[in-house]
């Protein structure tokens, strides 16, 4: 048998104070997806990073096709034949397409002075059309929607005639429909005898797309697999290294009276006639598709934007809320689902985050006195479980989990009487999930009503004591939670 | 291919409207304003600021920053004059001499902000002071005088019937502008100020790129101060100190993005014709030197505001904060 494409032989990989990777082996065959998954900082993304020569590794061998090869830099990688699309996109949005198809590499005239404009020109609008593309090369990438950014992503890929494309999380940014498209043309890589190595957090993706998986955990190698012969538990039982018995922790228990009241609200063109009631003690989960309204909502609750009409009642009392201030003042908090742009202070340290929404009544006399800063802080990095190596450390250098839980922690110490949360598990792994998920059932067994926004159907299922759906910015629809199903609900939330 | 119709739309954009209608007013204002004579005049007088704003072209469009060419001019100027005067050195060695320093202090700069990774206000500030420093020195806070008029000819020939500082000034703007536009460095230029992390896994070599730019931009400092000095014909340290304020005025009022990626020579010799236009027209109307600062700083502010946003956009956008009107729902 011919040596697999890729063959990765007790790799690691050290950086000061952590060990990210521990004497990893791997393989890629080629015209095969290869799945990677691991929980946030399982070293996924190490050792893609090693494979594409953005860092040196410390001990170990790459062989491609039986070679054993040096990754030294990037472009060296690149000259091997490995391209990899980044989960942030690469590209560089004032430059056209065939200028970021071919940057770096670029066709040359002239004696190898001037950029060879017609050819690079002529060979992006090629490749595109082999992906079924019909993308201008001349166009600007700004002015490309996500979905065709990273088809110029893997048209750069081929561009180096790359036998190995590695895609981080490509699916995170795309909708249902441009998820299938970037199927496809994975499927048309693998025709073509390309090898892929496929990161994804998405579990159920990987029926859909992968022939193999390989899990990681705290940078060892778990275990690879065929997927045909794995399930979804054995998946998740791998990542985490526990059973997961109970995927949803809730305990549903009989709610008490009315917490938050709206009646016929109207916001032009966004909300039409919203009539939604949350009672103390309940999580209640707003669904619907991208657009249909629930964001906006949860916006008009918090006071971001005002409502043409309508009324809102917060216990019992009819109130303006007129800005988040105010939305605060009544007891409100909304943990956003942008949590980098809006919800954290990235540069500040986790105790700062920590406190700073409650500022006004931890330390009603001006002076911030550090030591209860460091207390207050510290009971809700051990309540919530907060990895961090200190209060002081950065909160951009936490996992995306544990940014959620300051997040979390930062609208806990302000005392809030009504959580609006949006998307509040997006993005992080499986362990944190739950563990966000267990706080979500802690607050409302003390009463605290939640309404939760998700795309995630498990989730809404799970959670949730019940379920308005939303479309074209009504709702559409009302369910007590034994009464949803999925079916249901995307069955009312496409209108049907 | 964008339209000729796009690329006169993009050719007629604010700064050549402003520059446009500034040389209609200073035209009603002062008879001597519009005339051959005070055009060759006005081109002579860019001439200086066009070669030290293409220098500084390259560095913004990498989203950095020299705050050090007005100081490090003065320094290539007055090396120059001491070397002739003190040295008896031949005026051609003199001057490459000069250029030389210039270079060295660019590449200092460049080094310094890329190995270390400083923000570049902080190398090129403290160059900034360096190098007017060393000339002090150098020159005894006088002014030298009374050297050799070699150097002359490269501000006061005459090749064709076309003054030497324009067709200077010409080649320069020819030679980068292709650079930029057709050259894998040029490519490379406007990659690493778009983003420079994608230019980093481009495989582009991102640190050297942006120590060459530097050091370019101390080299175009260095032809400036030269260039200044064959103009004056005295050299003195501190002549040169507000050419960082012009340059940086010239490459944002031409349209160049401070924040790297976008823009280019050609925009940044319209931001020179406009900022000279505007000191030669002043002085031809009695505007004393410091109000002309002020009327510059006001330019630049102006300039930037309507290339990056757009005029009406801007007045928009400020009547609905007035207004209080809240943000528009992200999801709607």
């Amino acid at each position: 048998m011919a040596a697999p494409l890729l063959q990765v032989e007790g790799v690691s990989k050290s950086f000061p104070g952590v060990t990210a990777l521990h004497r990893v082996d791997f393989d890629l065959r080629a015209g095969e997806v290869h799945v990677l998954i691991g929980e946030n900082g399982a070293g996924k993304s190490t050792l893609i990073k090693l494979l594409s020569g953005v860092y040196p590794k410390d001990e170990g061998r790459f062989l491609l096709a039986g070679q054993e090869v040096a990754v030294g830099s990037v472009r060296a990688a690149q000259e091997l034949g490995v391209a990899t699309i980044y989960q942030e996109m690469n590209l560089i949005p004032e430059l056209t397409v065939a200028q970021n198809i071919f940057l770096g590499r670029e066709p040359r005239r002239a004696g190898g002075l001037f950029v060879d404009v017609e050819a690079a020109r002529r060979q992006s609008a090629e490749i595109l059309a082999s992906l079924g593309q019909h993308i201008d090369p001349d166009t600007q990438v700004k002015t490309l929607s996500v979905p065709q950014q990273q088809m110029v992503e893997v048209a750069k890929a081929l561009s180096m005639a790359a036998r190995l494309v590695i895609f981080d999380e490509p699916t995170d940014t795309l909708a249902e429909k441009e998820t299938e498209a970037l199927f496809r043309t994975v499927r048309l890589l693998k025709a073509k005898g390309i090898g892929i190595i496929y990161i994804s957090h998405r579990l159920e993706e990987i029926r859909e797309i992968g022939d193999r998986v390989t899990v990681l955990r705290d940078g060892h190698l778990i275990g690879t697999r065929a997927v045909a012969e794995v399930t979804t538990d054995d998946l998740i039982r791998m990542m985490v290294g526990r059973e997961l018995k109970d995927q949803f922790p809730r305990h549903r228990r009989p709610w008490g009276e009315v917490a938050l009241e709206l009646r016929h609200v109207f916001l032009r063109g966004v909300l039409h006639d919203v009539n939604l009631t949350v009672h103390r003690g309940e999580i209640v989960g707003l669904s619907g598709l991208v657009g249909s309204g629930r964001t906006a909502l949860a916006r008009v609750i918090f006071g971001v934007d005002r409502p043409d009409s309508g009324e809102i009642r917060v216990f019992g009392k009819p109130v303006t809320i007129d800005s988040p201030l105010a939305a605060t003042k009544l007891g409100l908090a909304f943990l956003t689902e942008d949590r980098k742009a809006l919800g954290l202070f990235q540069i500040r340290p986790v105790s700062d985050n920590i406190i700073l929404a409650a500022i006004r009544r931890l330390f009603p006399r001006f002076w911030i006195d550090a030591a209860t800063e460091r207390a207050v802080a510290q009971d809700y990095v051990t309540r919530l479980r907060i990895q961090t190596p200190s209060l002081s450390q950065l909160v951009q250098n936490l996992s995306g989990g544990n940014q959620q839980k300051v997040v979390l922690a930062k609208w806990l110490a302000t005392q809030a009487k009504l959580f609006i949360l949006d998307e509040p598990t997006r993005g992080i792994d499986v362990g944190a999930k739950l563990e966000i998920h267990r706080l979500m059932d802690e607050l409302v067994a003390q009463g605290t009503p939640i309404v939760m926004i998700s795309s995630e159907m498990p989730e809404i299922l799970g959670m949730s004591d019940r379920i308005y759906v939303m479309g074209d910015g009504r709702i559409r629809g009302e369910f007590a939670h034994h009464e949803a199903s999925q079916e249901r609900i995307l069955k009312c939330a496409v209108g049907g | 291919m964008p339209s000729l119709a796009a690329r006169l739309r993009v050719a007629f954009s604010g700064p050549i409207i402003i520059c446009l209608g500034m040389i209609v007013l200073f035209s009603l204002l002062s008879e001597n304003f519009f005339s051959l004579s005070n055009a060759v005049n006005i081109i002579r007088q860019a001439s200086v600021l066009a070669l030290v704003a293409f220098g500084q072209t390259f560095v913004i469009l990498l989203a950095g920053i020299d705050l050090s060419v007005g100081a490090v001019m003065g320094l290539a100027s007055c090396v120059t004059a001491f070397l002739m005067l003190k040295a008896q050195m031949a005026p051609v060695l003199a001057a490459l001499a000069g250029l030389g320093v210039a270079t060295v202090c660019g590449l200092v700069n460049g080094l310094v902000h890329s190995l270390l990774g400083l923000n570049p206000f902080v190398p090129t500030f403290g160059m900034w002071g360096m190098a007017l420093g060393a000339a002090l020195i150098l020159t005894e806070e006088r002014v030298l005088t009374g050297f050799p008029e070699t150097l002359r000819v490269l501000h006061d020939g005459e090749l064709l019937g076309l003054p030497a500082p324009l067709l200077l000034v010409a080649v320069a703007l020819l030679v980068l502008h292709g650079f930029l536009k057709a050259t894998p460095y040029g490519i490379a230029t406007y990659a690493i100020g778009g983003n420079e992390g994608a230019a980093r896994l481009s495989g582009i070599r991102v640190t050297l790129h942006k120590t060459l730019v530097y050091t370019f931009c101390g080299f175009m400092a260095g032809v400036a101060g030269i260039l200044f000095l064959a103009r004056s014909n005295a050299a003195q340290a501190i002549d040169t100190i507000g050419y960082e304020f012009d340059s940086i005025a010239a490459v944002a009022v031409g349209g160049t993005s401070l924040m790297g990626g976008r823009g280019g020579v050609a925009q940044t010799l319209i931001g020179v014709t406009l900022i000279a236009t505007l000191r030669n027209g002043l002085n031809m109307v009695g505007v004393n030197l410091y109000l002309q600062m002020v009327f510059i700083g006001l330019a630049l502010i102006l300039a930037y505001v309507a290339e990056s946003q757009g005029l009406h956009q801007l007045l928009g956008s400020l009547r609905r904060r007035v207004a209080g009107a809240p943000a528009s729902p992200t999801e709607a």
